[in-house]
């Protein structure tokens, strides 16, 4: 037990040293263990007279030059003080010769050994509501600036390796960060370090850093050393990256959402100490491992397991093993493995009952339990140590179970709606076109149908079927044609999701048929290139068939929609099963067995790319080294994955691998692809450039056969034979079965995913900062910094989905709380008391589609704008800002009642009032806050202000931000400010010069005289061109600046009298235009140098990344 | 002296999805159209041996997915092309404004040594279709616009023109090649042409 670090000075009175180190030393008390001499005796007794009974054993620290000596641990046993030694021994002992000083080394051991108490004590406390937890979760938020609602999961006391010397201090992990912190010798080190910019994590052993953790980002490694727990945190810190990078994949939003429930339930499994959220994230973990062992719907909690047996009746035996139980099933995996599994649906249960075989005591059946199923199957377990309470958990559950609720929906759905959709769901292809069989294909056929119809007859048919070590050897040589649809449904799992959704695949075809989107459009061009060797798809049947899974399947998972690949295996399964099944099916790849993979960026196929190049490069290195040589390591086999071989391989062949998959998962594509690499190796070593070694992959894999089934390209076969399909699985079986499993493809997944989303950002960045850099306005490294803070800003608020970018910096959007946090930051106009209205302005008048988003190029622009365009460019850009209708009547109204008579000439007095638009600004941006996905709705204009608002910012940017840069900027039409926006354009002017006089008065001339100008125009039998409608007719003289389409539009705009006011405002008639702004303007020297000044906004961005950025302070 | 060896032109057809890489492609190399192909996954490749005066090259021909969410997977392929064909649809305008982004991205993605001058071929393809979208003066102007790319009409389905535009494609990934050569160092050059003794399958033919 380690205690607080006390100086004792009399180092061998009454102790005797077991083991002494250079640091450390190892006593026992006299009296204890092997030395009974008289003096241990008389020790012994006086301990007793004084009643103190110290621990007999402890360590003491000392450096060799002191003689001081401190107790850093005492135990009661000789084990116990050994393991603190051993401790001592593997993870101090090592650092400590990177010290200069003893004084440093005491230190620090001293700091550590204290650390150390703090963790052990805080293990005894049980929850997160207790003080402590609180504390340490309130000093994370003070220490590191963390956001309320970020969450502290857990912290652990380490080391942090800076330069050469370690750091004691803790760990934290939050939900999206790690941080650690430590004060040591006078000095703060501070580290903040966000998951999603961890590209790797890396356990690792050496000399120097024993038992490290290694923490790789873009800006470099961070080592981690003497963890208490290293494992668990690793696991943790793995887990927790890769919830941020799915986040990143799935463009969610960053809140991870705490499972109370399933932590009620799991939280008699997991030890008591961690914190609330620790808990949360280990029973989720749990979850995903119970539902990928048993194929369960990914939402399935686990409740609780017990060891315990199964009686199988086809071989008379209990088989030891461990109990599963969820809301949904009870399921059951053998000690041994791949002996038996089990899987009950809870909905088919009909009865739970103690079963003791009528006081026969025999003991192999005590403790059991009888569940019989609706189908009259029993299934009896064994040696269950807490009996009643087992019985009482399955009955609740049961109790729990929703009564048949999908069987009532779905009668109402097929009722009504049959009628008008006019399809009917097909049945599985192969039985409408049957291909004509040989006769000795068709006695294969047969023979393997008796076979499965034997081993059925001993283990059940369907979902609760025991999948045994026979039943694996079946699949492995092939599920003959008419059962494949059946088992693959039953071996994936699907058909629990099918079951579960009853009538939803109708309701999903219905709708998907009658909507126009861009995913159905790309189905229908791919129907006739999904598998046209198959009579099936030669024909309007299935080609329906295949368009309506598709389209419906589209519907239900945005987020992936349709992505090619899909297509083909879509079609296999439409040949084997029916066609809801084949449905389900689909879903159950998509969404389990193969996760990720047809998503917007097919994040999974890379990320199996990058796991299956982990494997070749441990099984096959010379293979690996070759392949990397030829720069095609990484795109190889991406097809065989996507499509399951079909593409690559005569589909006759690919379903045999097909059975194989969806009994044993996606392991079974890594070993097949092992074994084919494996097999061509020696030719592939051969070839120098990578067409060749794609010719030979392809002319093998086209050369695979299946003489159990019948071919079915009408082409003529042209590749020569190579192998026997099923001779190619069990080959895999045999070479790479063991050692590629499902959960070491789990655990590299988890891995690469790290890397590839990396990559996937990365590129992204690259992409958008190119694409910035045409504006030609903030330099390489500002644009840089800039997208940097941009990100960070973004990190705690909603991602645009990736989905169909026109250009890539759409992908970072910004709502106008974000923009303003970097605007005013880093923009010079944004500065003064008018810098809030002023940033609103830009905004407006940078979100070009009106949604309350500006992207990446819009901040780049206004930034831009500000700080480096040529003054006349920036005074228009000002000027457009507050130009109708994106300085609305509405936004001015409030206002206009208290400036009516001081206005005119003083423009000062409005800087009450500007408050009131800028926060109207702002409300009506959070209103559209959420609605972002439906842009028509919460355009604020009418179709004619739109097309004057894309004028306006056509005039004010050149290009609208919308559009992509590098087109030249058309002639812009110059809009007329009338009087009320014309004061805010003063006003804004006023800020942006009120800290120099002589600017100040520059512009006081200016105003005035632009005022005397204004004024000028107000006269009531005025031209009307220059009214304030005639803002669309100056925007229309103009054709030739907008968008050829456009024109139709526009035409009509102008083609209508301007709306006719019947109350005219008296200064309705007052307006200033562009020209006389800029030349007024312009004509003031100080204004013109003021407005010409190249601003660097380093400094800005610096002082803004400081406040986020990784920071070591020393 | 001899430049006699045999040369392997490394050419990538890129396009939307469905404007007809892959039936081109196969109508180039097997002289025929069918509708027996499945849509095109990751990547694929055919090689034909053509005559450029009096050369016998060997065209390996690289066709690639179209899905734009596939778009960023081909790049592997993309280097150590020696031209790139650019294909859309006429009948689709969508398939004709990508192009743009489809040579910027090559462009950008395989960083050849003198991108201005690199040498593209643009297709228009499916011109036996009567509902035509995009004027053949448009595709023009913008070829022109984009230092002169050679542009082709094209139908993969009634071999219109497909003969010519790959003959055009060859002679030009050719020039572009040996003007490679001409950069090359002279260590490099020894290095190339060990490399194309392999290279040599059929293994009947010697450099010499
Ligand atoms: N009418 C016509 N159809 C074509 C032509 N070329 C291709 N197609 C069809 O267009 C579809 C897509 O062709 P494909 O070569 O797979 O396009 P890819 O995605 O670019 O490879 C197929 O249905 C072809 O039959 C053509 O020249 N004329
Ligand atoms: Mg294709």
């Amino acid at each position: 037990m380690w205690v607080k670090p006390q100086e004792v000075f009399l180092k061998t009175a009454l102790w005797d040293c077991d083991e002494t180190t250079l640091y450390f030393v190892l006593q026992r008390r006299k009296g204890h263990g092997k030395s009974k001499g008289l003096s241990s005796l008389l020790v012994g007794t006086l301990d007793s007279v004084r009643d103190t009974k110290p621990a007999p054993y402890r360590i003491l620290h000392q450096t060799p030059n002191s003689e001081i000596y401190y107790v850093i641990a005492t135990a009661l046993t000789e084990l116990e003080i050994k393991q603190d030694w051993q401790w001592l021994f593997e993870n101090v002992s090592p650092t400590l010769h990177s010290f200069d000083t003893e004084e440093e080394i005491t230190e620090f051991v001293c700091c550590k050994i204290n650390s150390l108490i703090a963790t052990e004590q805080e293990s005894f406390t049980e929850d997160e509501d207790t003080i402590n937890y609180k504390n340490v979760d309130y000093h994370f938020h003070q220490r590191f600036g963390m956001p309320k609602d970020e969450k502290l999961v857990c912290h652990y006391s380490c080391s942090y390796w800076k330069g050469k010397m370690p750091r004691q201090g803790w760990l934290y992990l939050s939900m999206h960060y790690m941080c650690f912190y430590s004060y040591i010798f006078g000095r703060n080190t501070t580290l903040k370090i966000r998951w999603a910019d961890v590209t790797e994590l890396v356990k690792s052993n050496s000399l120097l850093l024993p038992d490290s953790i290694t923490v790789v980002t873009r800006d470099g490694e961070h080592c981690f050393t003497m963890l208490l727990k290293k494992d668990e945190t690793f696991a943790l810190m793995q887990q927790l990256a890769n919830i941020a990078m799915k986040q990143l994949i799935d463009d969610k939003t960053g809140n991870y959402n705490i499972d109370k429930e399933l932590l009620t339930k799991l939280s008699k499994n997991v030890p008591k100490k961690a914190s609330f959220l620790k808990r949360d994230l280990d029973a989720k973990k749990q979850s995903n491992l119970y539902t990928l062992r048993f194929r369960l719907p990914q939402v399935e909690k686990l409740d609780g397991t017990e060891e315990c047996t199964l009686w199988t009746p086809y071989n008379k035996r209990h088989n030891w093993g461990r109990m599963y139980l969820s809301q949904n099933f009870i399921c059951f995996d053998s000690r041994v493995a791949n002996l038996v599994r089990l899987i009950i649906p809870l909905r088919n249960v009909y009865q739970v009952e103690k079963a003791d075989s009528g006081g026969t005591g025999s003991s192999g059946e005590s403790g059991s339990i009888l569940i019989t199923t609706s189908y009259h199957t029993s299934f009896l377990f064994g040696n269950i140590s807490d009996r009643d309470f087992i019985v009482h958990k399955i009955s609740e559950l049961l109790a729990k179970l929703p009564n048949d609720v999908f069987r009532e929906k779905s009668g109402k759905a097929v009722g009504g709606q049959r009628v008008e959709g006019a399809w009917t769901p097909q049945p599985p292809l192969m039985t409408l076109f049957k291909t004509h069989q040989t006769s000795s294909i068709k006695q294969i056929q047969q023979k393997k149908e008796k076979q499965w119809e034997d081993h059925m007859a001993e283990v059940g048919r369907g979902v609760s079927m025991y999948r045994t070590t026979e039943g694996s050897e079946l699949v492995v040589k092939g599920i003959p044609e008419s059962l494949r649809g059946e088992l693959w449904s039953v071996f994936s799992g699907s058909i629990l999701q099918k079951v579960q959704s009853k009538g939803l695949y109708e309701k999903l075809v219905n709708e998907a048929l009658s909507s126009k989107n861009q995913a159905n459009d790309e189905i229908e061009r791919d129907l006739h290139r999904s598998l046209p060797e198959h009579p099936a798809f030669q024909n309007d049947v299935g080609i329906s068939a295949l368009r309506r899974v598709l389209c419906a399947y589209a519907l239900k998972n945005p987020t992936i929609g349709y992505c090619q690949a899909m297509n083909i295996v879509a079609s296999v399964l439409l040949i084997y099963c029916p066609e809801e099944q084949a449905f389900w099916l689909l879903a159950t790849i998509c969404e389990t067995l193969l996760p990720d993979y047809y998503n917007t960026r097919v994040v999974g196929a890379l990320v199996d790319q990058g796991v299956l190049e982990e494997l070749t490069k441990s099984q096959l290195p010379d293979l690996h080294a070759k392949l990397d040589e030829l720069g095609m390591m990484k795109m190889i086999s991406l097809s065989w994955f996507l499509t399951l071989f079909i593409s690559v391989m005569p589909y006759e062949c690919a379903v045999n691998v097909m059975d194989c998959f969806f009994y044993d998962g996606a392991k079974v594509i890594f070993q097949v692809t092992l074994t084919i690499l494996d097999v061509n190796k020696e030719k592939l070593l051969k070839s120098t450039e990578d067409g060749q070694a794609v010719q030979i992959l392809t002319d093998y894999l086209e050369g695979i056969f299946n003489d159990e089934a019948m071919a079915l390209s009408t082409e003529p076969r042209t590749a020569q034979k190579t192998i026997k399909i099923q001779e190619l699985v069990y080959q895999s079986y045999r070479m790479y079965g063991a050692n590629v499993s499902s959960e070491c493809i789990e655990h590299l997944r988890l891995k690469h995913r790290l890397r590839v989303v990396r990559h996937l950002e990365d590129s992204l960045e690259k992409n958008t900062l190119r694409a910035l850099q045409q504006d030609k306005l903030l330099d390489a490294n500002e644009l840089q910094e800039l997208l940097s803070v941009i990100r960070e800003e973004l990190f705690w608020a909603k991602r645009v989905p990736a989905e169909r970018l026109e250009a890539p910096y759409e992908a970072y959007r910004l709502d106008y709380a974000q923009f303003k946090t970097i605007y005013v930051a880093l923009s010079p106009w944004a500065k003064g008391d008018y810098a809030e209205a002023i940033t609103a302005r830009i905004f407006k008048l940078m979100d070009h589609d009106d949604d309350g988003l500006v992207s990446a190029r819009g901040l780049s622009l206004a930034i831009g704008l500000s700080t480096r365009a040529e003054a006349q460019k920036r005074l228009r850009a000002l000027y457009c800002a507050h130009a109708p209708p994106l300085l609305s009547n509405l936004e001015l109204r409030s206002a206009q009642l208290t400036e009516v008579e001081e206005l005119a000439d003083d423009a000062i007095s409005f800087f009450d009032s500007i408050q009131r638009p800028s926060e109207s600004i702002q409300k009506s941006i959070s209103d559209m806050g959420d609605g972002q996905i439906d842009k028509s709705t919460d355009s604020t204009y009418s179709p004619d202000e739109a097309i004057a608002a894309e004028a306006i910012r056509v005039c004010a940017l050149g290009v609208p931000p919308g559009a992509s840069p590098g087109t030249p900027p058309p002639p812009s039409p110059p809009p007329a400010l009338p009087r009320p926006h014309f004061l805010r354009l003063l006003a804004a002017l006023h800020d942006l010069t009120q800290y120099s006089t002589p600017l100040y008065e520059a512009v006081a001339r200016a105003e005035t005289l632009l005022l005397q100008l204004g004024e000028l125009r107000h006269r009531p039998n005025l031209d009307r061109e220059m009214s304030q409608d005639s803002l669309y007719l100056a925007a229309a003289a103009q054709p030739s600046a907008l968008e050829p389409d456009r024109n139709g539009n526009l035409e009509e705009a102008c083609a209508q009298p301007s709306p006719s006011k019947d109350e005219k405002d008296p200064t309705e008639d007052w307006s200033i235009t562009l020209e006389q702004f800029l030349a007024t303007m312009l004509a003031e020297a100080a204004l013109e140098e003021f407005f010409s000044k190249q601003v660097s906004i380093l400094p800005q961005l610096e002082a803004l990344r400081q406040r986020d950025r990784l920071q070591s302070v020393s | 002296m001899s430049s006699r060896k045999k040369v392997l032109l490394k050419v990538i057809i890129l396009g939307d999805s469905g404007v007809g890489k892959t039936s081109l492609m196969n109508q180039f190399v097997n002289k025929k159209f069918s509708n027996q192909y499945k849509a095109t996954i990751g990547a694929d490749f055919l090689t034909k041996e053509v005559i450029v005066d009096d050369r016998i090259v060997t065209m390996q021909i690289w066709d690639t997915a179209g899905q734009e969410r596939f778009q960023s997977l081909g790049v592997a392929f993309y280097r150590g092309a020696d031209c790139c064909v650019l294909v859309f649809d006429v009948t689709a305008p969508n398939t004709f404004k990508s192009l743009e982004s489809w040579r910027d991205e090559f462009l950008i993605q395989a960083s050849p040594r003198d991108p201005d001058h690199f040498p593209f071929v643009i297709l228009g393809n499916k011109v036996d279709l009567d509902n035509r979208a995009v004027s053949a003066k448009r595709a023009q102007q913008w070829c022109q616009s984009k230092n002169d790319i050679p542009y082709f009409e094209t139908s993969a389905k009634e071999a219109v023109n497909v003969e010519l535009a790959f003959q055009t494609i060859a002679r030009n990934a050719l020039a572009q090649e040996t003007e490679a050569e001409l950069y090359n160092e002279f260590p490099d050059q020894i290095k190339l042409n060990a490399n194309d003794n392999n290279r040599n399958r059929d293994g009947d033919n010697c450099a010499c």
